[in-house]
């Protein structure tokens, strides 16, 4: 019973979700839908309490044995808290990261001086506007508040911590590019030197190279723009069309084992 | 007529007749190859290097008394390719546990944790070595792609891993984590269904099982008939493909010369209405 139960809700729920996609009627592609996302929902919420608690007991458990490393163990748990505790806190006492500024204009026919309102964010030292103050100003014949707008701080923590780690670590793959290239390019054998040769046309097709060396045209455009379609249309395409049939198949035998029960992963692999 | 047209439209999408009857078809193939390998038909399935290169990383982590990594990709608990990861982490577990070696599996999803902690503690079981279970060693890093593939990399530097596995699914940070890997001069074995990941696993890893290789993997090692059976079943299925292929080729050529609706109408029996 212990395993039958588990298998019978993957095979009905996999044969529910097969199920959706052929039938668009309301009750299908809305209510069913709807349940079986917010079970999933509510299993995820389960879920995410069991990893902080493993990331809690394997982060503990290393700072307690004083293991190595285990500094590492300490900014993880106070950054996690630190990032758990602002997800708390009240929008309004976030950080001002933006003010509405105000551009006063010339003039006009009639004489009058038009204020223009406008909204500027103002890039401080990492969001933080020191000056920030409320003042009222005149616009034609109203006084308008100039209002500071905070954001929370979990959005700032987001926006000028979180964000800007991602983007550096994303920016890393450049390099790493650069050093898989280099390995993948030295000629050893017939089949590295037609890659590098594929890669250089490649590159250089890639970017405007025609504008300062005349290497002619084919088809109305430059010829290594042209040889790199050729490339990209054919032989890559094949190749990655081929892996993707294959991907299918595996995907469609994978999801028939695991609906007839002939795989159990899900089980953690006991009977 | 018109009710049994709006009931038609209501309870079945007719433009994915064409999808139903081909999953009926590649279906049955599979389920004729696992019913023929129920009754005991041999079965033969060429050498997948990626595979048999498992042992070789397993010996090698276990002379140099060094830990193992295993990275299950970016994907959730229903992701296929990270249930194929499962089905080698059961295996590779299994034969580490019969040697005093760690097995690390930093996890980005908690779903995939839970089980991948089950899997590995029955294997070490199955193996008879329960007792070399470490719960820590399968644990929950972060659930977002850069920070995570930070931390493994950080945790290839400090435990210097004598083997990697990268099998399942992965995007941009598949060649942060090969590389990493690369630097600290592990053996490498990697598989990912991600069509778009597999030229960098190519150049960053020893072996790379390509798409399909991935999902072989468990009948590959278990060598259990039934998954064998599969196997066959999904091989004939790309028969039936690569047929379909050359005959849409051949149609479409004939037709640039003498253009029939025939051919039109081949073409439009694959074309999929989406979704």
């Amino acid at each position: 019973m212990r395993a039958k139960l588990p298998m019978l809700i993957c095979m009905v729920t996999g044969a529910l979700l097969l199920l959706q996609f052929f039938v668009p009627h309301p009750f299908v592609q809305d209510t069913l839908l709807e349940w079986i996302s917010n079970s999933a929902m509510i299993v995820g919420v389960f879920a995410l309490a069991i990893g902080l608690a493993s990331l809690l007991h394997m982060h503990g458990n290393k700072i307690k044995r004083r293991l190595p490393g285990w500094g590492f163990s300490v900014i993880t748990l106070v950054t996690a808290a630190f990032v758990a505790t602002i997800g708390l806190l009240k929008p309004a006492w976030g950080p001002t990261v933006a003010r509405e500024q105000y551009v006063q204009c010339e003039p006009d026919l009639h004489g009058s001086i038009r204020t223009t309102r406008v909204v500027r964010v103002v890039h401080t030292l990492f969001g933080f506007d020191p000056q920030s103050s409320t003042t009222n100003v005149l616009i034609g014949a109203a006084i308008m508040p100039v209002r500071a707008n905070r954001t929370p701080l979990y959005s700032w923590y987001f926006t000028y911590v979180h964000s800007a780690l991602v983007s550096t670590t994303f920016c890393l793959l450049a390099f790493y590019m650069l050093t898989a290239a280099y390995r993948a390019m030295r000629i050893k054998s017939w089949e590295a030197a037609l890659l590098m040769v594929a890669a250089v046309i490649v590159i250089i097709g890639q970017v405007p190279a025609d504008q300062f060396v005349p290497l002619g045209h084919i088809n109305g455009v430059s010829t290594f723009e042209w040889l790199k379609q050729l490339i990209m249309d054919y032989p890559n395409s094949a190749a990655k069309r081929s892996i993707i049939i294959g991907v299918a198949l595996g995907g469609l035998a994978t999801g028939i084992k695991i609906l007839t029960g002939i795989e159990r992963p899900y089980l953690g692999g006991g009977d | 007529m018109n009710v049994l047209a709006t009931i038609d439209a209501t309870w079945f999408d007719l433009d994915k007749l064409n999808v139903l009857v081909a999953l009926v078809i590649l279906s049955a193939l599979i389920l004729y190859f696992i019913y023929h390998a129920r009754r005991g038909k041999a079965l033969f399935v060429r050498r997948i290097p990626g595979l048999e290169s498992v042992e070789e990383a397993i010996g090698r982590a276990t002379e140099l008394g060094k830990p193992m990594l295993y990275v299950s990709g970016i994907g959730g608990a229903g992701d296929v390719a990270t249930i194929a990861a499962m089905n080698i982490l059961g295996y590779v577990a299994e034969q580490v546990a019969h040697y005093d070696t760690d097995l690390l599996v930093p996890c980005i999803d908690p779903v995939v944790m839970t089980i991948e902690q089950e899997l590995v503690k029955n294997s070490y079981t199955r193996a008879g070595r329960p007792e070399n279970y470490k719960e820590d060693n399968v644990c929950y890093l972060t659930g977002e792609q850069f920070p995570y593939a930070m931390a493994v990399s950080g945790m290839m530097v400090r435990e210097k891993p004598a083997a990697n596995f990268f099998m399942g699914s992965f995007a941009a940070e598949s060649l942060i984590l090969a590389e990493a890997g690369a630097a600290t001069g592990a053996i490498q074995i990697a598989g990912t269904s991600a069509e778009h990941q597999v030229p960098f696993f190519i150049v960053a890893c020893d072996y790379t099982l390509i798409g399909e290789e991935l999902f072989a993997a468990s009948a590959y090692l278990s060598r259990e008939p039934l998954l064998l059976g599969c196997l066959k079943g999904q091989d004939y299925a790309k028969l039936v493909i690569i047929v379909a292929l050359l005959a849409g080729i051949a149609l479409l050529t004939v037709d640039a010369c003498l253009p029939s609706e025939f051919s039109q109408w081949f073409v439009q029996l694959f074309a999929s209405a989406g979704g």
